[in-house]
């Protein structure tokens, strides 16, 4: 009996003995749970947004001994759905991408690592482009490092077609308007556009419109939440009214409602519509789907005005959609890594070879050689060079229950099943409630 | 003698038992009492949770939005008995009857649809409904009908009952064998003396086959209405809800709710208010349905 008690204490010291080393060789060097949306799947499919991400956080990993970094990599969509259900179970990895319409939220939860120094501390700080920290500054602190820069209000127009009904790209919605009947005419859709999903409308049409109509001013004091702005206010009502002129003009295909982007951008690179709204995305979509001759006829520009509108009549979005964030339970020499990893993730090391293949990223870097690029890459890059001025991409800048309630009610404006001043007090009454938590 | 030996004691029976009660308690139980105890949170995910006991319950008894998907989920359940239980029933009726060949062919056939994931229906649907290439519009045009085309989901009239069907096409054959099933347990002898004596075959089913496997059509009815309760699958990948919140049904608001607005503790909430209005139902329904019988005994 007492052999065996002696053996069980002599087991257990060596367990425990076993045990310090293993401490040890963790003291020396850091660990990090990465969780990111970068997949080798896409990468191979020769999908840069993705392979270049990719690449620079593995290039990472082997660079630095001391840090080892345990990544998993998760598809888009099932990436959503992963990290919301891991935020609300308090289990978040040690560094992670998170959308701009959850920051508020995840930095209320506890859940968002405060990385100011080491952003101030960055010797690349000066090179993203302007407003990329917006998303993820909330109140001079730092909680994030953008992903991407992104623009998601592009109207692309077939140009073969608007010649043959003898008429100029319009810059105004009277212009649209006015068109519209004679391409019906010609047995052509005006206006492509899908939004099963409901943040179609959103990202791509109303962030580039609604400040046309209520003033660049009136959204930032939305986005600022400081009480001198509400959705019930004339000029978002008088947005609402021309959402229910779009939705009930019958310009628009009578399926978008259940189909996607993608559906809608395909309907129109097989010629079957004059105009179509998307985003940055859609620029990718297309140099890998539509044949030459199609890109040639495409011509892209910001989304159409107002004449007696009261912003800026030709702005277009830009900000990061999506960010990197370290987990607030790190600290010390953990957190100083994570902190690093996402700096240079985001830098501009990632956003030369984006731009060296045609794409547009967060800092404001060269291209070595455009020889390469498709036409329609160029056209985009011309565009988003162009110097319209930028205006905020409203689901990364919105809390995401606002925009989630706002998409809800768009959808009825567009279909006429909501009037507008109640669509207004339905999506004020929302915000309220966010502004109050 | 010998048998008493063998059979097991009655604690023998319970710790035999206790592994597979313990875990389906775990699986079972313990997400409902932690609905139930997150409903009396306003949170929003994460660690930060704030007690504010019942209001999430007042808010979902004003919430015109859930019981907007309240009165979906009532249509689904009718429209489903009737479809799902209804078409099982004649087609049962039909295997049953002497004159169909290749009966287990047709069984095969209608069961199949059962083994497919809801995300493949969902999408099989989809391409049928489709306004440009689907199925229905090509099928409208070619006997003549091109008026009738359109887009089929983006109808509001229309949308719920085009996503009901779906549900309907794919559990016919679930409740056909559990119709089948208790057709066996009829004496062919009784419908084999009715036919002797002229009755029709709606007479047979009338008066002799439905009341005899009542008990298996109670059993059918419960489970098709706690199915429908809990429908989310097929809708969330035809429609999410759309268009607007035409096709919501309860537990897509509450997903809604817990996902995309992370307004986790009334998500919760919903599924508290989802778990007693399906027992609520299934319980009136049950007890119409049996009130029923006993009152013709009675007679």
């Amino acid at each position: 009996m007492r052999n065996k008690k002696i053996t069980s204490i002599a087991l257990a010291a060596l367990m425990a003995a076993t045990m310090v080393p293993a401490n040890v060789s963790a003291e020396e060097g850091v660990t990090l749970s990465v969780m990111h949306v970068y997949t080798k799947e896409e990468a191979d499919q020769g999908d840069n947004t993705n392979k270049i991400p990719r690449d620079i956080i593995l290039g990472y990993d082997e660079a630095h001994d001391d840090v080892t970094l345990e990544i998993s990599e998760i598809q888009h969509d099932d990436y959503e759905t992963k990290l919301q259900a891991l935020a609300a179970a308090d289990d978040l990895p040690d560094v992670f991408m998170m959308k701009g319409s959850w920051v508020g939220n995840f930095y209320k939860s506890g859940l968002l690592a405060d990385i100011t120094e080491f952003v101030d501390a960055c010797e690349w700080k000066d090179e993203y482009r302007d407003g990329l920290f917006n998303g993820v500054n909330i109140d001079g602190t730092i909680v994030g490092a953008p992903t991407q820069y992104s623009t998601t209000t592009i109207a692309f127009y077939n140009t073969e077609l608007w010649e043959q009904a003898g008429l100029e790209l319009p810059t105004t919605w009277d212009d649209v308007f006015a068109a519209a009947p004679k391409f019906q005419e010609m047995g052509i859709t005006p206006i492509a556009f899908g939004n099963s999903d409901k943040w179609q409308y959103n990202s791509s049409w109303v962030s580039a419109i609604a400040p046309r109509i209520t003033g660049e001013d009136w959204v930032n004091n939305i986005i600022a939440k400081d009480g001198s702005a509400s959705f019930t206010d004339d000029c978002f009502v008088k947005f609402l009214d021309f959402t229910k002129t779009l939705g009930t003009s019958g310009y628009l295909n009578p399926d978008y409602a259940t189909i996607g982007h993608q559906d809608a951008s395909s309907q129109f690179l097989q010629g079957n519509a004059a105009m179509f709204i998307d985003g940055y995305w859609n620029v990718e979509y297309i140099e890998g789907n539509a044949d030459d001759e199609m890109k040639e006829k495409i011509a892209l520009a910001p989304l159409p005005g107002f004449e007696d509108g009261a912003g800026d009549q030709t702005s277009i979005t830009g900000g990061s959609g999506w960010y990197f964030a370290v987990n607030s339970k790190l600290e010390g020499e953990e957190l100083k890594a994570a902190a690093d990893l996402i700096l240079y993730a985001s830098g501009p090391v990632m956003s030369q070879e984006m731009v060296n293949v045609g794409l547009i990223s967060t800092c404001e870097s060269v291209a070595e050689d455009t020889s390469s690029f498709g036409t329609v890459r160029e056209k985009f890059l011309d565009l988003v060079n162009a110097g319209y001025p930028n205006v905020e991409i409203w689901d990364a800048r919105m809390d995401a229950s606002v925009i989630d309630v706002m998409n809800g009610q768009f959808v009825e404006v567009l279909a006429g099943a909501v009037e507008p001043a109640d669509a207004a007090a339905v999506i004020q009454a929302e915000y309220e409630h966010v502004c109050a938590q | 003698m010998k048998t008493s030996v063998l059979r097991p004691k009655k604690w023998q029976f319970a710790a035999y038992l206790l592994p597979g009660i313990l875990w389906y308690a775990f699986i079972v139980f313990v997400p409902v009492i932690g609905a139930a105890y997150y409903s009396a949170f306003d949170w929003m995910g994460g660690p930060k949770k704030t007690f504010i006991g019942l209001q999430n319950y007042v808010t979902l008894l004003k919430d015109t939005q859930f019981w907007q998907s309240f009165r979906n989920n009532i249509y689904l359940c009718i429209v489903c008995l009737i479809g799902q239980i209804g078409i099982a029933f004649f087609l049962a009726l039909m295997l049953n009857s002497r004159i169909v060949r290749f009966k287990k062919f047709h069984r095969i056939v209608t069961y199949f649809p059962v083994t497919l994931s809801a995300v493949v229906i969902g999408f099989i649907w989809n391409m049928i409904y489709d306004y440009n290439y689907g199925l229905l519009n090509t099928f409208l045009e070619a006997i003549g009908l091109g008026n009738l085309q359109q887009a089929w989901l983006s109808n509001r009239a229309l949308a719920m009952f085009l996503v009901c069907v779906p549900l309907i096409w794919q559990n016919i054959g679930y409740y056909l064998v559990i119709i089948l099933a208790g057709f066996s347990s009829i004496d062919t002898s009784v419908l084999e003396m009715a036919e002797i004596d002229g009755a029709t075959g709606f007479q047979r089913a009338r008066y002799i086959t439905i009341p005899l496997i009542k008990n298996t059509l109670i059993v059918c009815m419960t489970l098709c209405i706690s199915g429908n309760m809990k429908a989310f699958d097929h809708i969330y990948v035809m429609t999410g809800g759309g268009p607007g919140t035409t096709t919501n049904v309860m537990s897509l608001y509450a997903y809604q709710n817990s996902f995309l607005r992370y307004k986790m503790g009334y998500g919760s909430a919903i599924s508290i208010g989802i778990l007693i209005l399906s027992i609520g139902i299934t319980a009136i329904c049950r007890r119409l349905a049996e009130g029923r019988k006993g009152g013709k005994e009675d007679a």
